[in-house]
């Protein structure tokens, strides 16, 4: 009984190391694969004119509040929001993985360095969809 | 050939008394202990100090009014020089030094290399300027990793743990939470590799900080993460003390409310804009009026990026000068 408990703690011990090792080295792989396969585009909104960058979320839970002010933003208008800061950088491609049944929002990937202190190479979240364009925005200089 | 003159010449005490009869000074020079200007005139030579900030009598190891930031830690003495203990600290003006971060931690790491760790930072931190509200967010899953490409900024899990603690950092290289949190030094456990090992205590040490912290913690890992601050709001201590008197509720509660984008005449979107509330024990939001502005930076590309912090005018001025020191 003993040698089966030793065997079994041996065999969960080797699956870590080598879910982790290898397991983790192609997951992480074909998943950054995948996110590539996906259609490329570009975040910001030009509601206001200029190319400006897009505030992102990443729970569905600010949804609400999130598409009613996007709604606004639309419109011209410079409404309050009561959902976390976050912008999604606009100057470098996002992946497109899906977007909601109503197609409003569209969820997207980000391998935009932001820097260690603002989070790293990856920033997954929810825009709205409509600022998605093919094309990157001009250069500011160009806009001026 | 050139000759130089000795000015100055002091065996001292761990506490800048000097030795007797292995001093000596032409008068010439004015600094003495830890290059604070002397102020010989009242105590007599070398027994008084001017710090910058207050005076010091290091026969005692004492000074002779309290730290004018007395206020960011009650555990010591006001009075005290280097934290009593001169040997590891240098007390550079008489102030207490840095950002002090007061946080509750939720940890949960497992990996080799690639791994998930969730690491969520909740506190108050005190600097020269004032107070800031804080949550600090740092997640990695193996998709987000990125350690077979040279990413320069990779992040690894290597080992286990799972805590719930809570803890204080002291940050001396820091005069203000954004500066502090720029290169994210003082944060616990986040930011620069860091060795992980709490069995109900955890200690944690760098070149810039010192963190102690308490729980329910095991395991043990290295990590090396990127951070977020997921929220945080920077005020004056003044400006603190007008939104925690808004309220009938002991416990402090900051909320921003009013969120707005701040636009030029061009119409380009330059900042973000708020207002501090807080909540009364019936749950009914106060708005205190007080504006706060987030933290933008443009980088080279021309991508404005927020970090989801915001403080008001009144302390960005305050920390601009706290930093230049």
């Amino acid at each position: 009984m003993k040698k089966i408990t030793k065997n079994i703690l041996i065999g969960v011990g080797v699956f870590f190391v080598l879910f982790f090792t290898v397991g983790g080295y192609f997951i992480n792989k074909y998943y950054n694969e995948d996110v590539k396969s996906h259609p490329k585009m570009y975040c910001y909104q030009t509601f206001y004119g200029p190319a400006n960058t897009v505030l992102m979320i990443e729970n569905l839970k600010y949804r609400d509040a999130y598409v009613e002010f996007y709604d606004k933003v639309a419109n011209g208008e410079n409404p309050t929001f009561d959902f976390p800061l976050k912008t999604m950088p606009q100057y470098s491609p996002v992946y497109v993985m899906g977007y909601t049944d109503d197609g409003v929002l569209a969820d997207v990937v980000s391998y935009y360095d932001r820097g260690i202190s603002n989070g790293g190479s990856y920033l997954r979240g929810w825009v709205y969809a409509k600022t998605l364009h093919k094309d990157p925005p001009p250069k500011k200089k160009e806009q001026e | 050939m050139i000759r130089a003159d000795v000015n100055t010449l002091h065996y001292y005490y761990p506490f800048g008394q000097e030795m007797p009869g292995r001093s000596f000074n032409s008068n010439s020079y004015s600094y003495g202990f830890n290059g604070f200007l002397k102020d010989d005139e009242i105590k007599g030579s070398g027994n008084s100090y001017d710090m910058g900030e207050r005076l010091y009598d290091p026969r005692i190891g004492r000074t002779p009014t309290p730290d004018p930031l007395m206020s960011q830690n009650a555990t010591w003495s006001p009075y005290v020089f280097a934290l009593n203990n001169p040997i590891v600290f240098v007390d550079e003006n008489g102030e207490w030094p840095g950002v002090t971060f007061m946080f509750f931690e939720l940890d949960v790491g497992l990996g080799l290399g690639y791994g998930l760790n969730y690491i969520r930072q909740e506190g108050i931190a005190w600097d020269e300027v004032g107070k800031t509200h804080f949550t600090l967010v740092s997640a990695v899953y193996i998709v987000n990793q990125n350690l077979e490409e040279g990413s320069s900024h990779p992040q690894f899990v290597l080992g286990a743990s799972i805590g719930l603690s809570a803890g204080i950092t002291q940050n001396w290289s820091a005069n203000t939470f954004r500066e502090a949190t720029e290169s994210y030094s003082a944060a616990a456990s986040t930011g620069k590799p860091s060795v992980k090992a709490k069995f109900g205590i955890g200690i944690e040490g760098s070149e810039n900080s010192f963190t102690l912290s308490g729980g329910l913690q095991a395991g043990f890992k290295f990590t090396r993460l990127n951070t977020s601050v997921e929220f945080g709001i920077s005020l004056t201590d003044k400006e603190a003390s007008v939104v925690n008197d808004a309220t009938d509720v002991i416990s402090e509660s900051w909320i921003l409310n009013n969120q707005r984008q701040i636009k030029d005449d061009n119409g380009n979107v330059t900042g973000f804009s708020g207002t501090v509330a807080t909540r009364n024990t019936k749950g009914e939001l106060i708005d205190t009026g007080i504006e706060v502005f987030s933290g933008t930076t443009t980088n080279e590309d021309g991508t404005v990026q927020s970090n989801g912090s915001y403080s008001s005018k009144n302390y960005q001025s305050e920390a601009t000068k706290a930093e230049d020191k």
